[in-house]
């Protein structure tokens, strides 16, 4: 417990492994990681400084082995070099910089209207239009308890009477939590497919040339409006379905509870890659931030990254990009252009 | 194996903080709330086996030390209430019966070498060539300082600053890897790529 305590102060650990990186360049002068065996108790019995260090306590030891762990590992490098001469190697040298650029955060905005009103008529509804900014998130609830959760950059419009609960999504996407009332079918309409639920939970993405629905509680019926008289597919999905629409088709997978709850992970405020190609991974960056995220280079954009990533955290992203890919990221007003 | 010849810090470097990937990870996945803290925990845990291996060398490193981790996270999450149970709940990494280094450990080992690479990339022109010389040719500092025109203490700086960032990138490896959202698997996040 009381060894926690100076160790919470982000700055100590930073001191420490600075000494201890010291340490090493000066330890190494003197050739002492060169053989399999290391004596830092031979060194200090020569270097007064070095002991009182040393022997400050047992965690300065322990980050003094950690860089030289980390010193010793890169002696496997040499694996990847040819022998003999020193191979030149452009610097990226963007990482810093694009750090600070990227670091400022992208404010979320969210923009109501209310459009409908009461009346006395028996036949009487109301009527809402929620909107979301990019970047932005709401949860709305309804007059019947249902909730709404509205993800970045979406636009819907509720309708609720007495014989229906009608949202037409417009753009975007949301979750749904729908309040169980079996005289009142809960439907929404997206594109030319209507989804009827009774008491449910799932998700409704709308996407430039398709529609994909997610289930995490109970059953909902997705029926395909546009098709022709009579063929007009029809489905229920149960929980952990996911169900793709396109131009009058669904396709219903089976993916499981775990899958369908990472598709809605930015309800938590996350976007999780599992093997997604590098294009398709920029252009769910680019559904919650104004600095778009352009993929320049073809042999690049199919690429597979994995990660999960605060959506707001562009620069997380790019940090990936960089430092670990080794990709070179340019910095354009709002673009950032990345290329291999 | 050989402990009574082998030295503590030997040992250390050797059976211990082979595994220091595996504890990142382990204390990035349980530590969700608040990774800021990651890397004070990770010395701290490091610390801990350390401290308890001077009396008695652990003989399941890696359980050892993970379990040491999740003590430590206990503590914490009983001490703070503020840190969700199941966030220690998550004994997945604990079921360690051998203590060999597995598939897991050398899958990362060679993305490692593949970051490490890409971080020496990284690192300005002069200390990359410090590096290279002083470790992967196997100059000494003086001759390598002598190679490159600069003075020895221009080359024990250069390798004090590197050796600080290298550092840093092999722990971003393990935090990226800590994010992935199925844990079970082994993370392969540098997949198609060839730094």
């Amino acid at each position: 417990m009381t060894q926690l305590k100076d160790m919470n102060s982000p700055s100590s650990l930073g001191v420490l492994e600075k000494a201890a990186a010291e340490w090493l360049a000066r330890l190494d002068t003197h050739g002492l990681f060169d053989g399999e065996s290391v004596d830092l108790n031979d060194y200090a019995a020569q270097d007064a400084r070095f002991a009182a260090w040393l022997n400050q306590s047992p965690s300065h030891r322990v980050a003094l082995l950690r860089m030289i762990s980390v010193w010793r590992r890169t002696h496997r490098l040499a694996a990847l070099k040819s022998p003999g001469h020193i191979t030149p190697v452009k610097s990226w040298g963007i990482g810093l910089q694009a750090r600070k650029i990227l670091g400022a955060a992208i404010a979320a905005s969210l923009l109501l209207f209310v459009i409908g009103t009461m009346n006395n008529n028996p036949e009487s509804h109301v009527e809402h239009s929620y909107q979301t900014a990019k970047g932005g998130q709401r949860i709305e609830t309804l007059a019947d308890g249902s909730k709404i959760i509205l993800n970045s950059d979406t636009k819907l419009h509720v309708t609720m009477s007495a014989r229906e609960r009608l949202i037409v999504l417009e753009q975007g996407e949301a979750v749904f939590e729908v309040k169980r009332n079996e005289n009142s079918p809960f439907k929404v309409v997206a594109g030319e497919q209507l989804v009827t639920v009774l008491g449910t939970k799932f998700g409704v993405h709308r996407k430039a040339g398709e529609i994909e629905i997610a289930v995490t509680e109970g059953k909902v019926k997705v029926d395909v409006l546009g098709a022709p008289a009579g063929e007009e597919p029809s489905v229920v999905m149960k929980k952990g379905d996911i169900a793709k629409t396109n131009q009058g088709t669904i396709l219903v997978m089976s993916q499981g509870l775990e899958t369908v709850n990472r598709e809605l992970s930015w309800r938590q405020g996350y976007i999780i890659f599992d093997e997604m190609p590098l294009s398709e991974a920029a252009a769910e960056f680019n559904r919650y931030n104004d600095r778009m995220l352009i993929i320049n280079d073809p042999q690049i954009a199919d690429i597979h990254v994995s990660g999960k990533f605060k959506t707001d955290n562009l620069s997380a992203f790019v940090r990936l990009l960089t430092e670990g890919f080794g990709f070179q990221v340019t910095d354009e007003n709002d673009e950032i252009l990345v290329s291999g | 194996m050989h402990d009574g010849e082998e030295s503590l810090d030997d040992w250390f470097l050797r059976a211990v903080l082979v595994h220091e990937t595996i504890l990142m990870r382990y204390l990035y996945r349980n530590w969700q709330d608040n990774p800021s803290e990651v890397e004070d925990l990770c010395q701290e845990v490091l610390t801990r086996v350390y401290t308890a291996a001077r009396q008695e060398r652990p003989k399941y490193v890696k359980a050892f030390m993970l379990n040491t981790a999740c003590n430590l996270l206990s503590d914490k999450v009983r001490r703070a209430q503020v840190v969700r149970i199941e966030a220690v709940m998550d004994m997945e990494s604990l079921n360690i019966s051998s203590d060999d280094v597995g598939a897991e450990e050398k899958v990362s080992a060679k993305q490692e070498l593949k970051y490490l690479q890409a971080a020496l990339n990284d690192l300005p022109v002069k200390s990359r060539q410090v590096i290279e010389l002083r470790r992967i040719h196997g100059f000494s500092q003086k001759e390598t300082a002598q190679r490159l025109g600069i003075t020895e203490s221009a080359v024990e700086s250069h390798i004090q600053r590197s050796v600080r960032k290298l550092s840093k990138s092999l722990r971003y490896v393990s935090e990226i890897a800590a994010n992935r959202y199925e844990t079970k698997k082994i993370p392969v996040i540098l997949k198609g790529t060839d730094i």
